[in-house]
């Protein structure tokens, strides 16, 4: 039995009023007009007794409508009956077959290199979540960073991962400094549950002059200055999130005038590289920096950026649900499909910023900020508990005629009874 | 058991008393008594000669032509009753039970009797009764005085009980006319009224019918534990717990009962007890019967 809102259980406290006017009313019933009174007796017995408990039933009667009057209130819901897919196997082989469901549960989808280049694993599994409701799934494939991309979503399902290469402790995958002289690192760890990125500060590591090098095979060290200007024109939301992600990275950040051009939103300067982040073009021409509640495609461009290492769309498979992406299209720019709701707004202009920031730099775009593991958890289970809710079948119909039913047998046994 | 909650509705949801009493008499009652009609009588007895002083409009002008001389054709006049009517108006009469209370089930057997004498012809009187006042229609026989008769019935008031005295009966009596007396109460206000009441009707010859009404939960105490119980005068309440009460209650009321009975029945009198969950046609129809059966 699940309840929409438990805090009205303690409502359920009220039943105890009806027991206290049962045993309060014994004398007080409405007074019958008895042509042969005379012929009572007089009253010569012993009291009654103190708390004697008359007419139960109809006592039971008013207890019942209250608890029916609150579990309705509290939003009483039948669980879905579901099949119960407990399992989805997916598995990265050379042909991509159709999912097949096996007899015990488990569903089984294949998926090919060029789906997992496409896609994204993330992207794979969510869909599989999405689609099937399992309670846990197994991920085989090579996995290798390369193939890990885009943001680890939350879910519902245990996602357990089989890959080849078993590979403990952090990596560390960018340095960088701040004018005070510290240095930040960008640190990857991987476990079962796949790969954790932070970002922390860290003593002075080794530098190697001014460019990006790479040194040695899981360290780089790149050091410099990154620095981001935002433009004070740029609207809240756009400036809020663009300050959300060069505050993550750690960057130094302002606004300064004189870079000013109309139509830019943030620059960034890494060392000698400066990336753009220009205001965006809505599909009717008209320049605006921000798209929200717009269903139309939105372009953001970016200069500076090296374009040759564009990727394809990232996007989910035609599911239930519609979220709106982000993803660089062939011609370097950013584009945004679907609904942006306004309160998603400043996250889409952190996201793009992020994005930008990270590719300036020239990592490989790799996962956004994790989020932490509690709030993962939370995520689960209310997302769990937000698919009951949407899954199963209100009983409030029937709750609310027993109530009706209950109210008429009241009212007709009350005033016989003289209650 | 139709019957009665056909009618138990009628009477709880307030139907014109007119209606209901003309639609018990033309359901299933049969005459009180063989009825005149209007007009002289129609059945032949036998002639006698013309006697000076006698109504010209009776002489028989066929035997006129026949033997030149008067006569006078006699039937067989039956004998015309004057109803009179009693409805109790007390402050026990406003007990309720059903949805209706005692003193509408007893205007219901009140109109159904005046709707019927109406019908045969006969003329018929009606007292509503109590101590404070006593309200009287006259004998009348037209339909003028039914619509009186009704409207008296639908506008009257319980309250106080049966009139101590007899008093106000006196002026209505008159030893010319037989007259049948009914009576509708609860008789329920102590026996002295009752004994002096029987003692009036005597002087006047009349033959007199109580129709005493009472409800099933007057006489079993209804089934619930603890009752709340006030007198009809209103000036005491009790709170009583039935089932240690009911038998004594049960003994002293059947005391009451025996003892009425016995001092009001007598050669001329009858008592039925109605149960105010019978229907007023069924009721009737008994008491009706077992009177022609006399």
């Amino acid at each position: 039995m699940i309840l929409i809102s438990p805090a009205w259980l303690w409502l359920l406290a009220a039943a105890a009023v009806p027991v206290a006017v049962h045993l309060l009313n014994r004398k007080q019933g409405k007074p019958v007009l008895l042509g042969t009174f005379r012929f009572l007796p007089e009253q010569t017995f012993a009291k009654a007794r103190k708390f004697e408990l008359h007419e139960t039933f109809l006592l039971i009667v008013r207890i019942a409508m209250i608890c029916i009057l609150v579990l309705l209130l509290a939003g009483v819901m039948i669980p879905a009956e579901q099949e119960g897919v407990q399992t989805v196997m997916i598995t990265e082989t050379e042909e991509s077959e159709n999912p097949e469901k096996t007899d015990t549960g488990v569903v089984e989808i294949r998926v090919s290199p060029q789906e997992v280049d496409e896609t994204g694993w993330w992207n794979l599994v969510k869909q599989a979540d999405i689609d099937y409701q399992p309670d846990a799934i197994h991920v085989a494939g090579e996995l290798t960073q390369a193939r890990f991309t885009a943001g680890r979503p939350a879910m519902r399902a245990e996602v357990m991962w089989e890959h080849r290469e078993e590979t403990e402790g952090e990596i560390i995958s960018r340095v960088w400094q701040s004018p005070e002289g510290v240095y930040s690192a960008w640190f990857q760890q991987r476990d079962s549950t796949g790969v954790r990125h932070h970002i922390r500060e860290i003593p002075a590591p080794e530098i190697l002059g001014d460019s990006l090098a790479a040194a040695g095979t899981d360290t780089v060290a790149y050091a410099g200055i990154l620095r981001a200007v935002i433009n004070t024109d740029a609207p809240e939301p756009a400036a809020a999130g663009l300050e959300f992600a060069t505050r993550y990275w750690n960057m130094d950040s302002g606004s300064n005038d004189e870079q000013e051009q109309p139509g830019e939103l943030m620059k960034i300067s890494a060392g000698e590289k400066e990336t753009v982040l220009e205001s965006i073009i809505k599909p009717d021409g008209t320049t605006d920096f921000t798209g929200a509640n717009s269903q139309a495609i939105m372009e953001m461009n970016i200069t500076g950026l090296d374009t040759t290492a564009g990727e394809g769309q990232i996007i989910l498979r035609s599911g239930k649900y519609r979220v709106p992406v982000m993803w660089r299209s062939g011609d370097g720019n950013f584009r945004v499909n679907g609904e942006i709701e306004e309160s998603m707004e400043a996250w889409f202009f952190a996201g793009a910023g992020h994005r930008v920031i990270r590719e300036s730099l020239g990592t490989v775009p790799a996962l956004s900020p994790s989020m932490p593991e509690e709030q993962l958890r939370t995520e689960r289970t209310s997302q769990g508990r937000a698919a009951e809710i949407v899954a199963g079948k209100p009983a409030g119909g029937r709750l609310f005629l027993c109530l009706l039913a209950l109210w008429a047998l009241e009212r007709l046994l009350a005033p016989r009874r003289g209650m | 058991m139709s019957e009665l909650t056909k009618e138990i509705a009628s009477l709880a949801s307030g139907g014109r008393l007119s209606i209901l009493a003309r639609h018990i008499v033309d359901g299933f009652l049969m005459g009180l008594h063989r009825g005149t009609r209007r007009g002289t009588g129609s059945e032949f007895s036998q002639y006698r000669s013309y006697q000076p002083g006698d109504d010209i409009r009776l002489i028989d002008w066929k035997m006129y032509g026949r033997s030149d001389r008067y006569y006078i054709r006699e039937a067989d006049v039956e004998t015309s009753v004057t109803l009179r009517l009693f409805l109790d108006a007390s402050a026990s009469m406003r007990y309720a039970e059903n949805g209706y209370d005692r003193f509408r089930y007893a205007s219901l057997i009140i109109a159904v009797l005046g709707t019927l004498a109406h019908r045969q012809g006969d003329s018929f009187a009606l007292h509503i009764v109590n101590d404070r006042e006593q309200l009287l229609l006259r004998e009348g026989r037209d339909t003028q005085h039914l619509n009186r008769f009704y409207e008296m019935i639908e506008s009257a008031v319980c309250d106080g009980s049966w009139p101590g005295s007899p008093g106000w009966l006196y002026e209505s009596l008159n030893s010319g006319q037989r007259e049948l007396w009914v009576v509708c109460s609860d008789m329920l206000d102590g026996l002295d009224p009752w004994i002096s009441f029987v003692k009036t009707a005597g002087i006047s010859g009349s033959e007199t019918h109580f129709l005493q009404i009472l409800g099933a939960d007057e006489v079993n105490l209804p089934e619930q534990k603890m009752m709340t119980v006030k007198d009809p005068e209103q000036r005491q309440i009790r709170n009583i717990r039935t089932a240690a009460v009911r038998n004594q209650y049960q003994a002293n009321l059947e005391k009451y009962l025996d003892e009425l009975k016995n001092r009001v029945m007598s050669e001329k009198t009858s008592l039925d007890l109605v149960m105010m969950d019978t229907p007023v046609g069924t009721a009737l129809r008994h008491i009706l019967q077992r009177r022609q059966l006399r």
